[in-house]
């Protein structure tokens, strides 16, 4: 994995909320700051022939 | 495999909704097609509906936005699916900046610098991230994330060395000592990790 998406994937994960506030008031609502999110980090799904994250 | 699934947890223990997460170093035109095609095999393995979130690192609408990708068969829409975008290069650097959330300083360091200039950018959001209430392990995502995203040279590390000279804080001063610390430490494992190495394999 490249080591850029590792660097975003822990900020997201550690300020998941952070990120939900900053594209998504309304979805953000939904989860409050004591909320534990579960990250199912492990879910694979085979990835598409267009799929190209141009790193 | 997608890069992050969140399940966000309902009043009553389960989950509410799922947000999928791309991380996407540049904007690709087939975009909408790949989070249609990944969310409907996420709704074949989940009962929760899920909303798709990619983050562009280089181009893509600047900004929060919502998209949406539709497809037509002989002229009449059949399918519609949205999803939101956040477009951090062509994003004015100072709205980050004017947010309240940590995440938005780390961010900052990939926006557009407009007026302030990358050196501002960088000290303002390093000023910001060590007077954050945070979780050290987080603060040093987000310097890293600084660090990493917005190396000064020339002319802007001259600007940035007399900012930081002229109005530096306590705060920051300790942060540059505790992320010099931990780069030294990274070095030190990465060289024990060798020399180990090497004996292991009786060099």
């Amino acid at each position: 994995m490249p080591p850029h998406d590792h660097l975003f994937k822990s900020l997201f994960c550690a300020l998941f909320r952070d990120l939900l506030l900053l594209v998504d008031a309304e979805l953000a609502s939904w989860l409050s700051p004591e909320a534990e999110v579960e990250f199912r980090d492990k879910e694979l799904i085979p990835d598409s022939p267009e799929a190209e994250h141009g790193w | 495999m997608v890069d992050l699934l969140a399940a966000i947890p309902d009043p009553a223990g389960g989950c509410a909704f799922l947000v999928h997460v791309e991380i996407e170093r540049k904007a690709p035109t087939n975009i909408g097609r790949r989070l249609w095609d990944y969310s409907i095999r996420l709704r074949g393995r989940h009962p929760e509906p899920s909303v798709s979130l990619v983050v562009f690192l280089r181009g893509g609408p600047p900004g929060p936005a919502w998209q949406a990708y539709t497809e037509e068969t002989a002229g009449h829409e059949v399918a519609r699916f949205r999803y939101l975008s956040f477009g951090l290069s062509r994003f004015p650097a100072e709205q980050l900046l004017a947010r309240p959330e940590p995440l938005a300083r780390g961010l900052a360091a990939l926006a557009k610098p407009g007026a302030l200039g990358r050196a501002r950018v960088k000290f303002e959001a390093l000023r910001r991230i060590a007077s954050a209430k945070l979780r050290e392990r987080h603060r040093f995502l987000l310097m890293n994330c600084v660090e990493t995203y917005l190396p000064l040279k020339g002319r802007d590390a001259e600007e940035y060395a007399s900012l930081a000279s002229a109005q530096e804080p306590s705060e920051i001063r300790a942060m540059q000592v505790t992320w010099a610390d931990k780069e030294k430490a990274k070095m030190a494992a990465t060289i024990t990790a060798t020399i180990s190495g090497e004996d292991r394999g009786g060099g």
